[in-house]
Order: structure tokens, then C-alpha cells, then sequence
């Protein structure tokens, strides 16, 4: 059977508006129930992060502190290390010279006598008397060999020019050679930082000591004898 | 014919889009914008925070060893107190004053006097120590320098510098300028500057007002010699604190 519809489409259209405004009406409602969820659950998002944040935040405070505490634990060392700087410094300073003796003993030859041996800061003063020329050189060359000293230099204090109408010596030294020699240190003895501030005293003090017994070395044994 | 009877689906469903649109759009400035904006906030403070609270254990360890570098320095410390200073506290003024007369009168000159001959080398010199500060605010809190001045002593060059390094060994902190060595051997002079160091314990107390009060009877007070007898130490002992503070 055929059916055959002849209402005008007006008649429809009211119907098909109020569809559609439903349709619309859902999706706001569907939408609105979405947004609405999501919201929530951000929320809820938002203050576990918060409480989480917060959690955390205790935490590195209690680091800050302990970090902060480190510092002053810290602090409380560099005074007491250097005073024990000081300490350890002033005990090894006051062996240097005895040591700076060994080693020159070490190094002297054994035909050479000294007279006077001082030191000061950087400057070895040595005086010394060997019998013949060789000796002396025999003596700067080990001396120069040394280690300790950075350089050697050598005076002969006692030679006089020979006057004119005298008679030629037989011997240009008849009475033996007297150096003065003066060695660079190549690790100059100073007073550990903090001491020599104290009371204006540095260096090697009291002067007026070279030469006492410095004439009378003559043939007498080695005056500073070899150690070893 | 009315208004409704003039709209038709298409306008319905562009007025349910714009509807829609703005639905969407006012509620996510409402609802969702600022929790959002929160959790990130949230999230990059967590994460700052973190990057802090992760170091705990290094923080610790640093804790730790600060720690045990302090122990270490403060038992070094005290092991030297003990050994070479005389307990001189200044958190007393009067008692670090008199205490450190007792040890000028009492102590350290005879001490010095015989350290040469204990060490194999004969003193050829006397020790004079130096009168102590007139006022018992003088006494440095810091670091006691008491300046002996040249000392002469007789030997052979072994026992001479046997002798200086054996000042390492004396009961007080010394302080022994190059040696110069000058004779004829075996007999041979050596000189050197000597210069003892105290460290006085505890934090300084409190000057004692005015100073004035001190300085009649420190007038008296004249310079202590090596050998001279000890006589009546001067007044009550001193506050003794081994702990540095």
C-alpha cells in the first residue's frame, strides 16, 4: 500500500525545533556535567599538590637549617686550625736551621774550616778558611752542587795588592785562604705567619755575634766539624 | 504567527553552538583556569622544594664530617693545651693575670733555665723573662708572647743542634730563630732569639673597670730572672676551663 504524505513541512517544523533545543539543551547539560567533574578532580588535583608542596617544603626547610648548621659547624673549625697552623708551622721552623746545618755539613769539604755561619731569611752567610787554592775550589764546586742553596757566590776578604817595591812571595796565600761566602737558600727560613707581627721581632736577630774566634782559626781543627 | 512559529532547527542550532561555546568558555575561566593554575604552581614549588630536600643525605654527610673535622681540630687542640700551656683562663681577668705571674715566677724560668743542660749543651746565658703586664687587662686573650731575647749556649756542633731541635720537646710552645754558630770547635757559641707562646684558654671576660685599681699593685712588680726564687705566688688560681669555647 502507498502511502503518501501531503501535510505541508511547517506542520514538522515546530517539532523538529523543539528536537533540536533538546539536543542542545543535553549537550549544555552533557557539558556542563563535564566541565563540573573536571573541575572537581583539578581541584582535587590542585590540594594533593599543594599538600604534597607543603610536605615537601617542611622537608627542604629541615635541610635549609641542617645546611645552615653545617656552616656554622663549619665556622667553628678555621679558628682552632689556624692556631694548630701556627703550632705546626713554629715547630717545623724551628728545626729548619739545624736541618740547612746538616745538609751544609754534608756539602763541606772536608779541608775547609769555618769560623762564622749564620743564617738569615734567604741568605746563608758562611766564614771559612782552607789551606791552598784547590781546596777553595774544590769547596765552591760542591757547594755549588748543593740543593738546598739556589746560588753560591765567594769573597776573598783578606787579599791585599802588592805594594810596589816589595819583594815577590813565594806563596800567593802563605797563611791560608779566608773566604766569606754567601749562599742563596732556595727555601728561605721564615717565621709561620702570625709570629712575626709580635713585638717587631723577625728574621735572625741579635747582631754583633760574626767574627768573635774568626782570627784564631789559623792551624787549629775544622771548627765546625763534619757531622757525619 | 509568532516568534517561535519563525524559528527554525538551523537557528536553533546555532544558538545551541554559541551556547555551547560560551558554556565551555565561562566555565573554564570559572572552574578550571585558576585549579589549574594552582597544580602548576604546586607542582613547580614541589619540585624547587625537592631539588633541596634531596640533599639531605649529602647534607648529612657534610653534617658529619664538619663534625668530626671540629672533634678532630678541638682534641689537637686540647692535646696541645694540656701538653704546652699553663692554664691561664682570661674569662677571669684577675685570675689569668695572677695565674700567668705564677707561671712567669713559678714555672717557666726555672723550666727554661734547665732545658740547655737537659739537652747536652751548656747555657752560657741568662733567661730573662719579662715583668708581666702591670694590669690584669694587659694579659692578651688572644696569644701570650713572651719575648726572651738572645740565648747563648755552649757545645760541640752536634749537641748544639741537638739542643735546638730539642726545644720542640719543652713543655711550652717556643718559637727558636735561626741559630748562628761562632768558636773554635769543640767549643763553638751558639746564639739564637727564643720566644715562648701561650695560648690562653676560655673566651676574654669582662675588662676589669677602670685598670687604675690594678696598677698600685702591679707597680711592685718587677722583672722575673731565670732563678730567681719563686717566692709567694701572687693570689687565688686561675679559672681553669680546658674547653675552648
Amino acid at each position: 500500500m502507498l502511502r503518501i504524505n501531503l501535510l505541508p513541512p511547517y506542520i514538522y517544523a515546530k517539532r523538529q525545533v523543539i528536537k533540536t533545543t533538546l539536543v542542545f539543551v543535553a549537550i549544555i547539560i552533557a557539558i556542563i556535567l563535564f566541565m563540573a567533574t573536571w573541575a572537581q578532580r583539578l581541584n582535587k588535583e590542585a590540594e594533593d599538590w599543594q599538600k604534597q608542596a607543603e610536605d615537601m617544603k617542611r622537608q627542604a626547610d629541615a635541610v635549609l637549617k641542617l645546611q645552615s648548621d653545617v656552616t656554622s659547624e663549619e665556622a667553628k673549625s678555621p679558628p682552632i686550625e689556624t692556631k694548630l697552623k701556627f703550632i705546626n708551622d713554629l715547630q717545623a721552623y724551628n728545626v729548619q736551621v739545624p736541618s740547612l746545618y746538616d745538609g751544609l755539613a754534608k756539602c763541606t769539604y772536608n779541608r775547609v774550616r769555618y769560623t762564622v755561619v749564620q743564617v738569615s731569611g734567604s741568605q746563608m752567610q758562611l766564614q771559612a778558611h782552607t789551606e791552598t787554592l784547590g781546596d777553595c775550589a774544590r769547596y765552591l764546586l760542591n757547594m755549588q752542587r748543593a740543593s738546598m742553596f739556589s746560588s753560591v757566590t765567594m769573597a776573598f776578604p783578606g787579599l791585599t795588592a802588592w805594594q810596589p817595591g816589595t819583594p815577590g812571595s813565594a806563596q800567593v796565600f802563605p797563611n791560608g785562604i779566608n773566604l766569606a761566602v754567601n749562599c742563596t737558600l732556595k727555601q728561605p727560613i721564615s717565621a709561620p705567619a702570625g709570629a712575626s707581627g709580635v713585638g717587631g721581632r723577625g728574621g735572625s736577630g741579635a747582631g754583633g755575634r760574626g767574627g768573635a774566634g774568626a782570627g784564631g782559626g789559623g792551624a787549629q781543627g775544622p771548627v765546625l766539624e763534619k757531622i757525619k | 504567527m509568532g516568534f517561535s512559529s519563525k524559528l527554525k532547527s538551523i537557528h536553533v542550532a546555532i544558538i545551541g553552538v554559541v551556547l555551547c561555546v560560551a558554556v565551555v568558555v565561562g566555565m573554564r575561566s570559572l572552574f578550571i583556569i585558576k585549579p589549574q593554575e594552582d597544580k602548576l604552581t604546586y607542582q613547580a614549588a614541589y619540585n624547587a622544594s625537592k631539588v633541596i630536600a634531596d640533599k639531605r643525605g649529602a647534607t648529612e654527610a657534610a653534617m658529619a664530617i664538619a663534625k668530626e673535622r671540629y672533634r678532630t681540630n678541638v682534641d689537637a687542640y686540647e692535646r696541645f693545651l694540656k701538653a704546652k700551656c699553663p692554664p691561664i683562663s682570661v674569662e677571669n681577668r684577675f685570675g689569668g693575670w695572677f695565674a700567668y705571674i705564677q707561671e712567669l715566677k713559678q714555672t717557666l724560668g726555672p723550666k727554661l733555665e734547665a732545658w740547655p743542660t737537659k739537652t747536652g749543651v751548656k747555657l752560657l746565658s741568662t733567661m730573662p723573662l719579662p715583668a708581666p703586664p702591670p694590669d690584669p687587662n694587659g694579659v692578651n686573650p688572644t696569644l701570650i708572647v713572651i719575648p726572651i731575647g738572645t740565648v747563648n749556649v755552649g757545645g760541640t756542633l752536634p749537641q748544639i743542634l741537638n739542643h735546638i731541635k730539642q726545644w720542640n720537646k719543652f713543655d711550652r710552645l717556643v718559637r727558636v730563630d735561626p741559630v748562628s754558630i761562632r768558636g773554635t770547635s769543640p767549643n763553638l757559641i751558639g746564639s739564637y732569639n727564643l720566644t715562648v707562646y701561650i695560648f690562653p684558654r676560655g673566651q676574654a671576660g669582662a675588662p676589669i673597670g677602670g685598670g687604675a685599681a690594678s696598677g698600685g699593685r702591679a707597680a711592685g712588680v718587677a722583672a722575673v730572672r731565670v732563678g730567681a726564687a719563686g717566692g709567694a705566688a701572687a693570689g687565688p688560681g686561675a679559672d681553669i676551663s680546658l674547653k675552648e669555647k
